[in-house]
Order: structure tokens, then sequence, then C-alpha cells
């Protein structure tokens, strides 16, 4: 190794470190580690500030910053709880079926929304449902994340890792429907029923007030009608557009962000509301991640790692490949998948460059990273936002009752990935 | 020219003080028998350590979703929620002031009544603390008092304290 590599490595060594201690928060360190990065790179000739610009993958940024519009533009109009409300009504206050709905409800959102979004909107209105009913919320706030995690792997725009995974390969919304989406389906199906096992005791405790969540209205927690209808057609064209984007030669940021700026024109909400809320810490987090790495890839690291897992990918692709998918799980557990996911993208671009099939690669890493975020509570934001929020009630989710169901979660996951991997390697080795 | 009374005037001094060390259990029936909604936390020396309001005291028995979220207008059925629950009176057991007091806003003897007013509009007090050059509280000044030597010399006699 270079004297740039090593240095270059130990910056990124150390940034990695520190977003896992979590003790600093995560975009001042991403922030730091980016600004070293370029100053060492500047300083010892392997990394140029314009290499650093270049580095920034526009795409993601642009894709998750005008679906946060969106998302903020929907929640303002109360839609959120609605159709949590909704939902509910629809078990009639059977634990089980409410643990259902709630978290089909979640997770459909989450397959075209940010599924941290998803979470924080509808986790407040299940500890209502909950307290209403007299039970407790534990077992929906989790299902609630674990099922929603595990469907936004389905979609393209259904999770951060995608999104960064789709726009390095070069693959479409349908790619990811006609890929991950099957294996999502029975992963999710899978999830569900290991929950209803796993939960068994606390759903069995009958609820004291089925009448208080029957006459909650609906209705009346909707604000804003119109602005609704208006960014239901948007997000419909949106979404629409997704499909299409392939054939129709579109980015999907540029879909979200004309999306977002037509949904602004229309509904005209107070931009000093709207936009503020927007998860600027989020966006500003990946680009400095992609600025860090950037520096490792100028360096040549990842290409010396790509190198040494190149033998193997060479030999034996389906073995690289299940590879991929169990690392990528058990790093996602470890720290936030999507940190893990922006280091992983160049890795397999470079063996790309070696000549080595890279889809099949690609779509392990995307099973891998959103699996392996069930398992512990930081493993994904969702799990994180659940926790917090679980904390402020009479039960909070302590780490020992998360890994007690998310552990079983993301075994179970990885090992339906893993065999539908192996029995579809043909194609998955498409694009 | 008429001049302002200054907080001194017009605040109580015999005040209901608890401690850090005070219970819930212990809090909530000073508030009934006194009948009192602000109580100042206060340390061997007499010095200003805290406020606990009684919201802060009921805080612990309300439902979680009331803080979390933005509009509970639509709920109009408690469900359970109406009920006495243990659960949340073994919360409050484990909790004494040092858990509930906020830090204190409070205002000297000397302070002129505009000063005092805005103290209490920008916090959203009910009562006002006031301490001494040491920190020691000395009196609590209610926003009936202030009003009422407030609107004394611009309303007329029958207002005065």
């Amino acid at each position: 190794m270079t004297t740039a590599q090593i240095v270059s490595t130990a910056i990124f060594v150390v940034v990695f470190a520190m977003i896992l201690l979590d003790r600093i928060h995560r975009t001042i360190v991403a922030m730091a580690g980016a600004a070293v990065m370029v100053a060492a790179g500047m300083l010892m000739g392997f990394y140029s500030q314009e290499q650093a610009l270049h580095a920034i993958d526009f795409n993601t940024l642009g894709l998750l910053l005008g679906m946060m519009i969106l998302v903020r533009i929907l929640q303002q109009t109360g839609f959120f709880q609605y159709l949590a409300i909704l939902t509910a009504k629809a078990s009639r206050g059977n634990p089980w079926f409410l643990l259902v709905m709630l978290g089909t409800t979640t997770t459909v959102l989450s397959l075209f929304l940010d599924n941290v979004t998803t979470v924080v909107l509808i986790a407040p209105v299940t500890i209502l449902i909950a307290e209403l009913l007299g039970i407790s919320p534990v077992p929906f706030l989790i299902a609630e994340a674990l099922l929603s995690d595990t469907g936004g792997v389905a979609t393209l725009v259904g999770d951060p890792p995608n999104v960064i995974i789709g726009s390095a390969a070069g693959f479409t919304f349908g790619d990811f429907l006609t890929h991950t989406a099957p294996v999502v389906l029975v992963a999710w199906l899978a999830t569900l029923l290991l929950l209803r096992l796993l939960f068994r005791s606390e759903l069995a405790i009958p609820p004291r007030n089925i009448d208080a969540l029957m006459h909650l209205d609906e209705n009346e927690a909707l604000h804003d009608r119109a602005s609704l209808g208006k960014t239901i057609i948007v997000l419909g064209v949106v979404v629409l557009l997704f499909f299409l984007h392939g054939q129709l030669h579109l980015t999907p940021a540029y879909i979200a962000l004309g999306g977002a700026a037509a949904a602004l024109l229309w509904v005209r909400p107070d931009v000093d509301e709207t936009l503020p809320p927007v998860e600027w810490s989020v966006l500003l987090f990946f680009a400095a991640l992609f600025v860090a790495v950037g520096g490792l890839e100028a360096s040549g690291v990842l290409g010396l790692l790509a190198g040494g897992v190149a033998g193997l990918a060479q030999a034996n692709l389906l073995a690289a490949s299940l590879l991929v998918l169990w690392v990528a799980a058990i790093a996602s557990a470890m720290v936030d998948n999507i940190p893990f996911t922006i280091a992983f993208v160049p890795v397999i671009q470079q063996l790309g460059h070696l000549g080595i099939p890279t889809s099949p690669l690609w779509w392990a890493l995307a099973l891998g990273a959103g699996f392996g975020g069930n398992a512990t509570p930081i493993g994904s934001t969702a799990n994180i936002i659940v926790v917090t929020l679980s904390e402020k009630t009479l039960t909070p989710i302590t780490t020992r009752t998360w890994l007690r169901s998310g552990v079983p979660v993301m075994i179970v996951t990885c090992i339906v990935g893993s065999v539908l991997f192996a029995l579809f390697f043909g194609w998955m080795n498409t694009p | 020219m008429i001049t302002e009374v200054c907080v001194g005037e017009c605040m109580k001094r015999e005040v209901v003080t608890v401690t850090a060390s005070t219970t819930v259990e212990e809090a909530a029936r000073v508030v009934v028998q006194e009948r009192v909604g602000t109580l100042p936390v206060i340390d061997k020396e007499g010095v200003l350590t805290g406020v606990v309001r009684l919201q802060d005291l009921l805080r612990i028995f309300m439902p979680a979703f009331v803080a979390l979220l933005d509009d509970i207008d639509f709920v109009h059925d408690f469900g359970a929620m109406e009920e006495v629950r243990p659960e949340t009176i073994l919360q409050a057991a484990q909790l004494t002031m040092i858990d509930l007091a906020a830090t204190p806003v409070a205002v000297e003897e000397d302070y002129g009544l505009m000063h005092a007013l805005a103290a209490m509009v920008k916090h959203q007090l009910q009562d006002l603390p006031v301490v001494d050059k040491a920190g020691r509280l000395v009196g609590i000044a209610s926003r009936v008092d202030i009003a009422r030597a407030f609107f004394a010399p611009r309303f007329g006699d029958g207002l005065s304290p």
C-alpha cells in the first residue's frame, strides 16, 4: 500500500468508527471527515477538489430531496393520520389484525415514500391507538419498522440504499420491481408470520376499550382536502413516471424534483413551513460521505479491495454474491446501512472495470443492506425513530426487546433472500 | 410622570416551597391543600434551584400521544386513558421534584413591573418567584398580584393593592 492509501484508509476508518460510536452527530463527523479527506488528498496529490465534487451523487441527493418535499406537503394535509386511523378501524380492535393493518399501511407507503418519514408519521398515531385500546404499543411499533424496512427493499425509491445502488448501477424502477420485489414479497410475508409468533403473548391480551378506536373519525384528522387531492395527483404522476423513467430517459432525481416543483406551484404551501423540516442534515451526511469515500477510491484503496475479492467473483459469482449479501447484512446491523452502501458501491464498480458481471452483486447488496438493518435498534433510521418515540411512553423498547424480534427477522429474511437468490441466479445475473 | 411600584411591593412573602427530594405524592398534597399552582424548589440555604408547576405533576399521568401528535382535536373518546392506570402511579412513585423541576425564571425585588410582566409573558408563567442578590427565595408574585399593581395607576383606585 502507498502512503496515500494508508492515510485515506485511516481517515475513513476514523470516520466510520465515530459514526458507529455515535458520540458526535454523524453529519458533523461526515463533514469533518470529508474536509480532512480533501485536504489530505490535495497535500499528497491523490484527490482534488474537483474530484471531490464529482464524487457526490447528485442523482441520489436530488431524488431524496424531491421526495422529502413531496412528503412534507402531504404530511401537512393530515393524510398519514387519516390513513392510519382508517386502516386501524378496519381491525375492529383485534390486536393481530391491527398489527397486520398498520404494518401493511406503513409498508405500502414506504414502497414509494421514504420509510423514515412514513414511520415518523405513523408511529405517533400507533401510540394513540394502543393507548385508547389500553394495550402496549411495542409490538406494533417494532412491526411497523421491521415491515417497512423489509418492504422498502422492493423499490428504487423504497429506501436510501436502493436509491444509491440504482443510481450507481443504472437500474430503473422497473428493474427493482422485477428483481428485488418478488424476493421482498416472500421475505415480508415471512416477517409478518414471524412477528405473530414472536409477539403471540402480547397480541393475546384483549384491548380494554375498543369503542374509543371506533369513535375516532379519520375525516376529522384531515386538515386540507383540497391540498391532499392535488398532492395525491402529483404523487401519482411521479410514481407513474418512475415506472417509465427508463424508457423516457428521465433520471429519478429529475422526476422527484420536478414533482416537488409541480406540487409547490399547485398547492402553494407556506415555503417557510414546508422547506425547513426537510432533513437537510441527512442530505449533508450523504454528500459528505460521498466525498470521503471518493478519496478512498481516488487513492486506489477500493481498487485493492476489489482486486482482493475479484478472484472469488471470477471463480464463483454466486458464492461472491451471497457473501456480499451476508456481509452487507451483518455490517448494516452494526452501522446504519447507508454509510455501508456508499462505501461498498465503488468496490462493485471497480469489479465491473475488471470485467466481472456486477448485476448479481448489486442485487445482493440491496437485499443484504435492506434486510440487515432489521437486526438492531440502530440498524436503520426507522428503528432509531421508533425506539426514541417509545421512550416517551410507559413501555420503552429496550435493546433486548428489539433484538428478540429483530435478529430472528434479519436471519429469516436473509435466508429467504439467499435461497431465492440462488434459485433464480440466472435472472439476478441480468439487470 | 407616574412611577410604577416594583415587584417587591406587590409580591407575597409567605411562599409554599418544596425540596429536591419531595415526592410527587407529597407535592400533589401541597398543591391541593395550599391551593397553589407553582412550587418553588429550594435548597438548605433557601436558594431557589428550580420550579415545578402543577401541569408538570399532571403530565406524568397524561397519555404519551398528547405530546407526540401535533393535533389531538380529532380524539373525542380517550378510551382506556380515562381509567386510573396503576402503571402511571408506579411511574410517579419513582420521581421526585429533582426530576420534574425546570430551571427557574426569577426576578429580584427591585425589578419594575414591566420587567416582571415581560418575564411572565415570555416564559408563560402563572407565578413569578422573587429572589435576593444571593438567589435566596424571598417571595412570589402571581399574575393577578402583578396585574393589580399594573392596572392601579392606569384604571384607578379600586384596583390599588
